[in-house]
């Protein structure tokens, strides 16, 4: 019985229908040595889009501040105004404005400054793009009969710049940026990202300042796509299953996390890619031979970055922020101390 | 068929894809009305000028003195309408007469109507009498195009000018317009289908008692397609105990009951017995002979007994003739008059269907007789009541049918006029002259007006008879147009309580949508037309006819009446025309003749074997439908035309008229639908067990829906009112609605940003271009309780998702104005009277503001000024004059960027303006959205991705629904798509929704559960603030959301101050007015239970129209007072002293006035 008990202090169970109350963690006072001891980072896997990673030993509020700042609070470049000087394509100003917001530009915001209200665009706190580009009739036959313009996938193939990408957008630097960013010159994240159609005679042309922002303000200054994480699961069966039932059983769970033995008894295989779908322990027969919980301080976050930062860097950078705020926050705590005093 | 050739295997329902694609491709989704249109313009117009075509003009003989040449001679015109002949391309003439072919974006753009011109072929003969009494002719002449008049054109008509066109995007359409609708003064106007009761049926009906009668048998007669009223003619049979009123025999008393007749233009009711006398059935056998065919049937005999005593005092056909006529209109005087006059109503107005011509007595009798068997046959409990809802009974007129019955009306005025301009100019001895007469105006203004107004034609007093029946295309979605263009109307009966012409009946299957309807009012009486119904034009009877008669049919003259009893009766259009022996034999000949196409498809055929009947029709106005062959339970069309259909080699490909020609398919309407036995699934073949003599079977039981239901995923899954209101809401939603939006100047348009085909599709969706104009988006929707502001049929939002552009839409609004003469399109300047208050800066040069500008509300956009209406020219000459502002200001709670200007002239030469106005509207608290099910709500909330709720793959929903919404309104469906486009979703496919197949939730719970996920879509989620894990789990997955054209912005409405009404000096109403809100009768209650009179006092006057009145304390009238110099002075006392000052309403003030106006004299009585 205790071991339940004491069981349920870092475990979560599940059971196989209604609501589980049983999620609400309270974690006791930790002294700071002793969670410096128990947190323990281990990456899973890192590429360039996406990395995940375990942290063991801390609670949920600790792991959604950080998976909070990761979406909202990690400042990015991204284009704030546009001077829209030619734009005959069959996308409206405010539309196309709204698209270019959204491109990914690849450039280390930690290098400029955040705008402020009555700034000027300068070298410090804005990067420029221009986009100039018209879609003309090729000279070829086919292109000159007006019969075959009909066809949509005939387009590439009939017109110049019959699409326009963001690899059309021309960075122009301010001041010394040109000198700064030699090395890394500023460019969209991705060349390929289709921003309109065009048809012969029609023209944009604009330039582009981007700013500095946090998602917090609008989606498009978000460094990642998403950030996430879940609980890791933790199955153990409470007694041997064999035969028929074990069959059954394994086929019952959509991620495979059941394996039979050479011997024919069921053994958890890989009960990290659970996803707590209950499907085991649906049918009456199985609720009491499965153990089905979640482990309550081990969390396994995903962080998938959009590409202005590295996704281990945007980890890093939200650390950095949690820090100043824990730090802005420990400042306001003293002062109000003093005050008291 | 080769047995061996292994593609003539039987077809699986899957098959039945191919042939619906090939429907569609001929028919399009319009066709009813275009090929209504297109017989209206090809055959009617000729029909109707050829029934006027014969003027005669006889000159008043004048006798002026000295001129004697004509005198002997009597001189007569005769004019002659020939050869109509229809301008093939719509074309306009310009101010400065020049002729244009126009195309349907210039109409609309010009704000022109989109109209050909119709000329006639005119001879005059002038004739003269000579004096042998014969008439010759003395001179001929022959004007080839005389020009009638403009009819408008219907686009993409034969007419068209777009049929010539391949490229319709060349020409500025849109690729997907269907046509159907006509273009008047530059808006689009729809005509809507007219339902009515089939004329030429005989209708037996059983009287609710007590009643006079208790069974009644009706026919509403009218000559084929002509727009004669129909004459009602009815057979009653008296109740028991009940005696004929008033009866005038002499033949004493006569027991049971009687049967009388109801002859339009004769006062009283007729004996049926003096009927069939005055139809020359002199004997009682011979009477008999034309009840009972049956000479056995004792029964009927028996029921006859009565009535045929009743009519023993008039054994004469002229005795029977001489009572009718003394009942009729004229009272007539001698007996030859009476009986000439009683022979004309017989002739011409009694059952005119039969026959208008002499000697046609005989076969109205047979008519009467069979009319008066079926009432008995009711009568004796043989047959039962009819039922007036049964579909087949109905007919639907069609733009073609309603333009016809306009321009007949028209034109027989037009011609009636063009004899009068004659006659008058042959009075007075001037030669005449044709095109004079004829008036250019009067038939194009009298067919535009009706198609602007909808007001369709007038009867005898004057008042428009049918109003609504040309309605603006509705352009909001592309399937809302879509419905609009199949809807059907139902007039009168719209105050009825009367439920049952409402209710959905069960011959409505196929032909009518069984959930688009509106709701309230007209709920159920406006209908909408079944994806595969279609509307017969009509095709003459008479080679039918003659086809009928070379296979064997008696003609009903010929006949002995004792054959009837073993002989099948054979009717065409509700008209006995014959029996045949051998009915099978006739029925399968003919049958084959239709399949082969060698008469017309739309042609039907019924038999009813228990009444021994074969009916025929061919009339206009039968809804239709495509079904199957089927032979020994085995639908005709094979694998291998299956092959056919989908092939895209020319040569071996079959479209769906080879397919008709073929005998694969044919066109049934409910009449003979009834007659057939209909399975429902090519698999319900197999069971003969069940039925083995299947006739037909169901091309895709999914047909019965209509437009807008077709929409709908799974709608086999919901409630049925869920269904219903989600037809109506998918007309609200945005997407691109044409796509030649930008080249449109629509006064409001919506148009999403980025819309989305839906994850999970109905078949039939291909057929309605959905996938290519989209109204939605795919959102992940969790149903969930979070926060708690998605209470009462409100959703939470993803804020993000809406910064990246979810459900963005761009809203277009057209301001347009015309500078008729004396107006100038200019940037008014100082001098002008009148000036908005608005900004005037905006303006360009020429008075039009530019495109790419920003305006706010009540900016000038348009600036025109006017000259005062009488200018003298002394002023103009010292430019003295002063101009009027008459400038056009954007609506004030608008903002946006103007889209395009167009400068332009109009019909009359005027210089003509449209100026689009664009602005952006993004999702925020207070729109409205709705998915496909009938679960509309609107944004109670909006969080940003970090706040929502996430799965463990990351996933944060875009719109949060509240749970509380699915029970008690059973939207299974709303369930079933998202399960359904969770799995379409992760396979990277089109998941398939079309209602009436075999895809269960458990085929699709099992689908997602090998794709990893739980069975039923649920999944673990975690708290957006807190990053615990949610108590439970959340059905989450993609949805597909419409969002609706209500929005907060376009209804916000708040008023401190503002602008008062000029009467009543009290606030204006309405938001766009900046009005006040009311403060009404329930309010002012709730304040006077109360007690808070004060408050009430500051509502209803110190805030709404406070004044105050001098009053003269003498006479209690109101006084003069001039408060600046304190002098007061009733004028009427000479009172100066004793004045007093009172407080009170303006409108009471108003009302004193006005009453002391009428010489009542209101006085106010003040007391200290
Ligand atoms: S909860 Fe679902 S995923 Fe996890 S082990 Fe059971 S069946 Fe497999």
């Amino acid at each position: 019985m205790s071991n339940i008990f004491e069981e349920s202090k870092t475990r979560a169970f599940i059971k196989n229908e209604g609501v589980d109350y049983n999620t609400t963690v309270t974690t006791q006072e930790l002294p700071l040595e002793d969670f410096a001891e128990n947190l323990q980072i281990d990456v899973i896997s890192l590429n360039d889009e996406d990395i995940t990673f375990d942290v063991k030993g801390i609670d949920p509020a600790f792991a959604n501040a950080l998976r909070r700042i990761f979406i909202s609070e990690i400042p990015t470049m991204a284009i704030e105004k546009v001077n829209m000087w030619q734009n005959t394509s069959v996308i409206p100003d405010e539309v196309l404005a709204h698209r270019m917001g959204l491109v990914p530009i690849k450039v280390d915001p930690r290098l400029f400054e955040v705008k402020g209200k009555n700034e000027d665009h300068n070298e410090n706190n804005c990067v420029q793009f221009n986009l100039h580009i018209k879609c003309t009739r090729k000279n070829t036959p086919e292109a000159q009969n007006r019969e075959n313009d009909i066809l949509p996938e005939n387009d590439e193939a009939l017109f110049n710049h019959a699409s326009v990408y963001t690899s059309d957008m021309k960075w122009v630097p301010i001041g010394t940026q040109e000198e700064k960013f030699k090395n890394t010159p500023i460019r969209p994240v991705y060349e390929d990202i289709l921003l309109s159609k065009m048809r012969p005679g029609q023209e944009i042309e604009m330039e582009l300042m981007c700013e500095k922002g946090v998602g917090k303000t609008h989606a498009k200054w978000s460094p990642v796509s998403t950030a996430y994480y879940r609980l890791l699961p933790d199955i153990a069966l409470k007694e041997e299953i064999s035969g028929e039932e074990a069959q059954e059983l394994k086929s019952k769970c959509p991620m495979n996390v059941f394996d039979i033995e050479d011997t024919g008894k069921l053994f958890v295989k890989n009960s990290r890619v659970c996803t707590t779908c209950r499907e085991c322990i649906r049918d009456e027969k199985f609720v009491d031979k499965i153990k089905l919980a979640k482990v309550k301080n081990h969390f396994e976050f995903t962080v998938e970055s959009v590409g202005m930062y590295k996704p281990e860097e945007i980890v890093t950078e939200g650390i950095k922020i949690l820090k100043e705020k824990v730090k802005c926050w420990k400042n306001t705590m003293k002062g109000m101390e003093e005050d008291e005093e | 068929m080769d047995p061996d050739n292994d593609n003539s295997k039987e077809i699986t329902q899957e098959d039945a894809w191919a042939l619906i694609k090939a429907y569609f491709q001929q028919h399009g989704l319009v066709s009813q009305q275009i090929s209504s249109f297109d017989r209206f313009l090809s055959y009617t117009i000729q029909d109707i000028v050829a029934e006027n075509s014969i003027m005669s003009i006889v000159p008043e003989k004048q006798y002026a003195p000295g001129s004697n040449e004509n005198q002997d001679r009597d001189l007569r015109y005769e004019i002659e309408l020939g050869q109509v002949k229809v301008n093939e391309k719509p074309r306009f003439k310009e101010y400065d007469d020049k002729y244009n072919v126009i195309f349907p974006n210039e109409a609309r753009l010009r704000n022109l109507t989109y109209q050909t011109s119709v000329y006639v072929e005119v001879t005059k003969r002038d004739k003269v009498t000579n004096s042998k009494g014969v008439e010759e002719v003395l001179e001929q002449s022959k004007e080839k195009e005389v020009y009638i008049g403009k009819v408008p054109v219907m686009i993409k008509s034969a007419f068209c000018s777009l049929n010539r066109i391949e490229n319709e995007y060349e020409m500025k359409e849109c690729f997907f317009d269907q046509g159907g609708y006509f273009i008047i003064n530059g808006s689009e106007k729809v005509l809507v289908a007219q339902e009515r009761m089939a004329n030429n049926f005989v209708y037996v009906f059983q009287k609710k008692q007590p009643s006079k009668f208790s069974w009644v048998a009706e026919i509403r007669s009218q000559v084929d397609a002509s727009n004669r009223p129909p004459n009602q003619f009815s057979v009653k049979l008296y109740s028991k105990g009940q005696r004929r009123a008033g009866g005038s025999f002499s033949g004493g008393k006569v027991f049971g009951q009687t049967i009388c007749a109801t002859v339009h233009y004769i006062n009283q009711d007729i004996p049926i017995a003096i009927l069939f006398r005055a139809l020359n059935c002199i004997s009682d056998k011979e009477i008999l002979d034309k009840i009972c065919y049956d000479q056995k049937d004792s029964h009927m005999m028996e029921a006859m007994r009565a009535s045929l005593e009743e009519g023993t005092p008039f054994l004469k056909q002229e005795d029977a003739l001489s009572w009718i006529g003394s009942r009729g209109a004229a009272g007539a005087v001698s007996r030859e008059e009476r009986i000439r006059h009683a022979r004309d109503i017989l002739k011409k107005h009694f059952l005119p269907h039969i026959s208008t011509e002499d000697h046609c007595e005989s076969q109205k009798a047979y008519f009467v007789g069979y009319m008066v068997h079926r009432l008995l046959s009711a009568h004796l409990g043989r047959a039962t009541e009819d039922d007036r809802d049964h579909y087949g009974k109905k007919r639907l007129d069609m733009a073609g049918a309603l333009l016809g019955m306009l321009f007949r009306n028209i034109f027989r005025r037009y011609v009636k006029e063009a004899g009068r301009v004659l006659k008058n100019c042959a009075d007075r001895g001037q030669p005449l002259n044709i095109s004079k007469a004829f008036k250019k105006d009067v038939i194009t203004d009298g067919l535009r007006y009706a198609l602007a107004t909808g007001n369709w034609g007038t009867n005898a007093a004057g008042e428009v008879s049918k109003t609504g029946v040309s309605q603006v295309l509705n352009r909001l979605t592309f399937a809302s147009s879509l419905s609009h263009l199949r809807r059907l109307n139902t007039p009168l009966q719209k105050s009825g309580k009367l439920t049952k012409p409402r209710q959905l009946h069960n011959t409505h299957w196929g032909m009518i949508c069984p959930a688009e309807t509106p709701e309230g009012q007209a709920c159920g009486l406006v209908k909408n037309l079944s994806l595969m119904a279609f509307v017969s034009v009509g095709s003459t009877a008479e080679r039918l006819k003659e086809i009928l008669e070379n296979y064997g049919t008696e003609n009903l003259v010929s006949i002995e009446p004792e054959n009837i009893h073993n002989a099948t009766k054979v009717f065409v259009n509700g008209c006995w025309i014959g029996i045949h022996n051998d009915a099978e034999d006739l029925i399968s000949n003919i049958r084959e003749m239709r399949r082969s196409l060698f008469i017309p498809k739309e042609i039907s055929i019924v038999r009813d074997i228990t009444n021994r009947e074969i009916k025929f029709y061919t009339d206009q106005g039968r809804v239709q439908r495509p079904l199957f062959i089927v032979k020994n339970n085995k639908v005709l069309l094979k694998k291998s035309h299956v092959e056919r259909l989908q092939s895209t080699i020319k040569s071996q490909a079959m479209d769906f008229n080879e397919a008709l020609a073929e005998g694969l398919v044919e066109f049934l309407d409910v009449e003979e639908e009834e007659t057939s036995m209909i399975a429902m699934n090519v698999e319900d073949l197999q069971n003969r067990q069940y039925c083995s003599t299947y006739t037909h079977c169901e091309i895709h039981p999914s047909m019965i829906l209509g437009v807008c239901a077709s929409i709908i995923p799974f709608p086999d899954h919901n409630q049925s009112p869920r269904n219903t209101y989600q037809s109506a809401m998918g007309k609200q939603a945005m997407g691109v609605y044409t796509s030649n939006y930008q080249l449109r100047m629509d006064t409001l348009a919506h148009v999403l940003y980025y819309p989305q085909k839906p994850l999970v599709i109905t078949r039939a969706l291909d057929f309605l271009h959905f996938k290519e104009l989209p109204s939605g988006c795919n959102a992940i929707v969790a149903i969930a309780c979070y926060t708690g502001y998605n209470q009462e049929d409100s959703v939470i939002m993803n804020q993000s998702a809406i910064d990246r552009g979810f459900f963005r839409s761009a809203y277009y609004r057209t301001y347009c104005d015309t500078a008729k003469s004396g107006e100038h399109f200019e940037i008014p300047d100082v001098t002008v009277v009148g000036r908005r208050h608005g900004d005037y800066t905006k303006l360009d040069m020429d008075g039009l503001i530019f495109p790419g500008k920003n305006v706010l509300g009540d900016d000038i956009i348009i600036g025109k000024t006017a000259l005062p209406r009488r200018t003298f020219e002394r002023d103009m000459e010292y430019g003295n004059v002063i101009k009027k502002d008459d400038s056009t200001a954007l609506r004030h709670s608008e903002k946006g960027i103007i889209d395009s200007v167009i400068l332009t002239s109009n019909e009359d030469g005027d210089n003509f303006t449209k100026i689009k106005m664009r602005a952006i509207r993004i999702p925020q608290i207070g729109d409205k959205f709705a998915s496909r099910h009938g679960q509309k709500g609107t944004i109670g909330m909006t969080y940003r991705q970090e706040d929502m709720p996430f799965t463990q793959e990351g996933i944060t929903p875009d719109i949060i629904v509240n749970p509380h919404a699915i029970p008690s309104r059973m939207t299974i469906g709303h369930l079933v798509e998202c399960l359904a486009s969770k799995v379409a979703c992760f396979q990277g496919k089109e998941g398939d929704a079309t209602p009436f197949q075999d895809v269960t939730v458990e085929h699709i719970s099992n689908d997602l559960h090998s794709l990893g996920y739980q069975k039923r879509g649920n999944e673990v989620m975690y708290n957006g603030w807190t990053g615990k894990r949610l108590d439970t789990r959340i059905f989450l997955g993609p949805t597909y959301y419409q969002r609706l054209k209500h929005m907060v912005d376009d209804k916000i409405h708040a008023r401190s101050r503002g602008p008062l009404q000029i009467l009543t000096r009290q606030p204006t109403e309405g938001r766009s007015r900046h009005g006040g809100l009311r403060f009404g009768e329930m309010e002012r209650d709730c304040m006077v239970s109360h007690g808070a009179a004060r408050f009430l006092k500051e509502r209803l006057y110190d805030v709404s129209d406070c004044y105050s009145v001098h009053v003269c304390r003498e006479c209690g009238l109101m006084a003069q007072a001039n408060v600046r110099q304190q002098k007061y002075l009733c004028k009427g006392c000479q009172n100066n002293t004793d004045i007093c000052q009172v407080g009170l309403p303006y409108a009471c003030k108003l009302l004193f006035q006005e009453l002391m106006a009428m010489q009542i004299a209101p006085r106010m009585l003040t007391n200290d």
